[in-house]
């Protein structure tokens, strides 16, 4: 029986020291293949003409340009590909400016918030199999917006929501609510009628429903 | 003699090829004015001369029989004169009249004018139209010929100097304005790369730098914590940890999307939505961004100082709904509105509130910038009372014209 293939890694980040940590960690993980490392996006681009990958790892505010462009520029050419987004603000709504069709894949971490070498592999795991993670800290910090659909959910429905958009999947929604994946079910569907996302069982109605909090809550608040 | 090249503004340069093709474009055109006009003048009075000659200046009325008996002349008259005005236009022509200064012109004037006169007075002898006319019949004939094609010209000359003197001036005009318009666009490329730079500089250098630094004090309290620092130097880090982050997180953002809004490199919508999610979560607040007015602000050297001029405009509404209107309901609307006669889209955003309407006087300092910013741009700010119960800013742009 072979061993699970290695999820590749490009890391665009200019700031060497954080190249650098976030090289050494990638590199040491089991499981993880760093393929390429750049300080911007024209080293990136050539050096990822040359190397393939499963998922980019991918500062936003770069010297040469603006790391979101580049990351859907990548997607173009390779449509299976993640795209991690690393930022130290939260600029979460540059994923609304995705298309429906392109959205599965993107996730987004925050530099400062309490990002874990552990939240920042499973973001690449997340993302590498075409799935999406919201830095849990930002999502906490997100309270729903008057007058939204968000506004309309109850608070248990809401924590589901959250750790939907945390890139969990429904067992681990169970596990961290302590209920069963019944309730979860239940639970995300009322999520998704109260947000008016259609649940077709497809990845994008979990990537929808993530992306609803991100449009419908204003940041700022308390930490959750 | 060579006939003086025409140029309004001489340079020192080699002409390029395309002013050279619009020189010989220019020349053309005043050639064929010239001809259009002489011609018109010179056919009118051949034919109209002709016309005179036989039924109207008779010296004594005769019969409508006698008139009938002399039309046979009609078509050897017409065709002298057609003949001449001809010949008159051809030597034009050859001598390029409307290329030269006034005084060779008029010289060419007269040189074409008394020739072709007595060239048509020889035709007539030969025709028979004359029949050994007496001398001085020949010189009136000659000389009013003479004076008639000089005239004809003269007009047909004053007629090309006024048009090159309007295409000049309008030339002038175009150039200026030319020059003007790319100076400014020049100057707002600089002024949105310098503003790039350094909000690029205070989100990513400074950014960076306080982030280390928070991490280090982090480091410096977990220390503290382990080696059992009293609480007040605790508390003290503390607080210089919390003044770090909300210097990050709010003064240097805030200076950086001064300087050049969060997402307005992206798009239009989506520096829209980065300024809507800012509002506090207790209003609300929609924005709908007509796909259509993002394509139209999404190209061209100019774009993203125009998304600027608009996000800075929904701003401004925004700001002063909270700030002077108390609003709790704010809805921003942004599309392409009619198509002017330029053809070129105009993008228009309405930010409506339900806030306490427009003030008596108004004090929104603001709105003259805005107003300003936006008449730069060829655009315009208007403020009006809403029908949520509050004010309506409406904020317009002209957006380059797409091929």
């Amino acid at each position: 029986m072979s061993a699970e293939p290695a999820i590749r890694v490009i890391l665009v980040e200019d700031q060497a020291l954080f190249r650098s940590l976030l090289s050494d960690l990638v590199r040491a993980e089991p499981g993880f293949e760093l393929v390429a490392a750049a300080a911007g996006i024209a080293e990136a681009r050539a050096l990822a003409a040359d190397a393939e990958a499963d998922v980019v790892l991918l500062d936003i505010e770069l010297p040469d340009g603006n790391g979101f462009q580049f990351g859907r520029e990548l997607r173009r050419a390779r449509p299976g590909l993640g795209v991690v987004l690393l930022s130290s603000h939260d600029l979460m709504e540059l994923l609304l400016a995705l298309p429906d069709r392109e959205r599965a894949g993107w996730s987004y971490l925050s530099k400062v918030s309490s990002t874990s070498r552990e939240t920042l592999l499973r973001a690449l795991r997340v993302s590498a199999r075409g799935a999406s993670m919201l830095d849990p800290e930002l999502l906490g910090r997100l309270r729903p917006r008057r007058g939204s659909a968000l506004a309309g959910l109850t608070p248990r429905q809401l924590h589901a929501l959250r750790l939907l958009a945390e890139g969990l999947s429904n067992a681990a929604i169970a596990r961290d609510m302590g209920i069963s994946n019944h309730s979860v079910d239940n639970l995300l569907n009322a999520v998704y009628s109260t947000l008016g996302v259609r649940d077709d069982g497809d990845l994008n109605s979990r990537v929808a429903a993530a992306l609803h909090l991100v449009r419908d809550g204003a940041p700022g608040g308390a930490g959750a | 003699m060579s006939p003086r090249a025409r140029s309004a503004a001489p340079t020192a340069s080699t002409p390029t090829v395309a002013s050279s093709a619009l020189e010989a474009r220019d020349r053309a055109d005043d050639r064929r004015v010239l001809l259009f006009t002489a011609g018109v003048l010179l056919t009118a009075f051949a034919i109209g001369s002709t016309l005179q000659t036989i039924f109207i200046y008779r010296p004594e009325r005769v019969a409508t029989s006698e008139l009938i008996a002399e039309a046979p002349q009609l078509p050897d008259r017409l065709m002298t004169n057609l003949v001449t005005v001809a010949i008159a236009l051809l030597l034009a022509a050859f001598v390029r009249l409307e290329e030269r200064r006034p005084l060779a012109a008029a010289g060419a004037v007269l040189a074409i004018a008394l020739p072709v006169a007595l060239a048509r007075h020889g035709l007539q002898l030969l025709l028979g139209i004359y029949v050994a006319p007496e001398l001085d019949v020949s010189l009136v004939e000659v000389c009013s010929v003479a004076v008639v094609i000089a005239v004809a010209l003269g007009l047909a000359l004053a007629q090309v100097r006024t048009r090159v003197r309007l295409r000049e001036h309008e030339r002038a005009e175009a150039e200026h304005r030319l020059r003007a318009s790319t100076a400014l666009a020049e100057l707002a490329a600089e002024e949105m790369r310098v503003r790039r730079e350094v909000a690029d500089g205070l989100h990513g250098t400074l950014q960076g730098r306080l982030v280390l630094s928070q991490a280090a004090i982090d480091a410096i309290q977990r220390r503290g914590v382990e080696e059992g620092w009293s609480e007040a130097a605790l508390a003290q880090l503390a607080g210089l940890r919390r003044d770090l982050e909300r210097m990050r997180e709010h003064d240097v953002r805030e200076l950086s999307n001064l300087l050049y809004p969060v997402g307005v490199d992206v798009s239009l919508a989506h520096a829209i939505r980065a300024l809507v999610r800012r509002v506090p979560a207790e209003i609300d607040i929609t924005a709908e961004v007509d796909p259509e007015a993002d394509l139209a602000l999404d190209r061209g050297d100019d774009a993203v100082a125009q998304r600027i001029a608009v996000v800075r405009g929904i701003e401004e509404g925004i700001t002063n709904a909270l700030r002077h209107g108390a609003a709790t309901t704010i809805r921003v609307m942004v599309g392409v509105s009619d198509v002017d006669g330029a053809g070129a889209p105009r993008v228009r955003a309405t930010v409506e509130d339900d806030g306490v309407g427009l003030p008596d006087s108004p004090r929104w300092n603001g709105l003259a910038r805005t107003s300003e910013r936006l008449g730069l741009r060829g655009g315009r700010v208007e403020l009006a009372p809403s029908s949520l119960g509050g004010a309506r800013l409406e904020v317009e742009v002209a957006a380059p014209v797409r091929s």
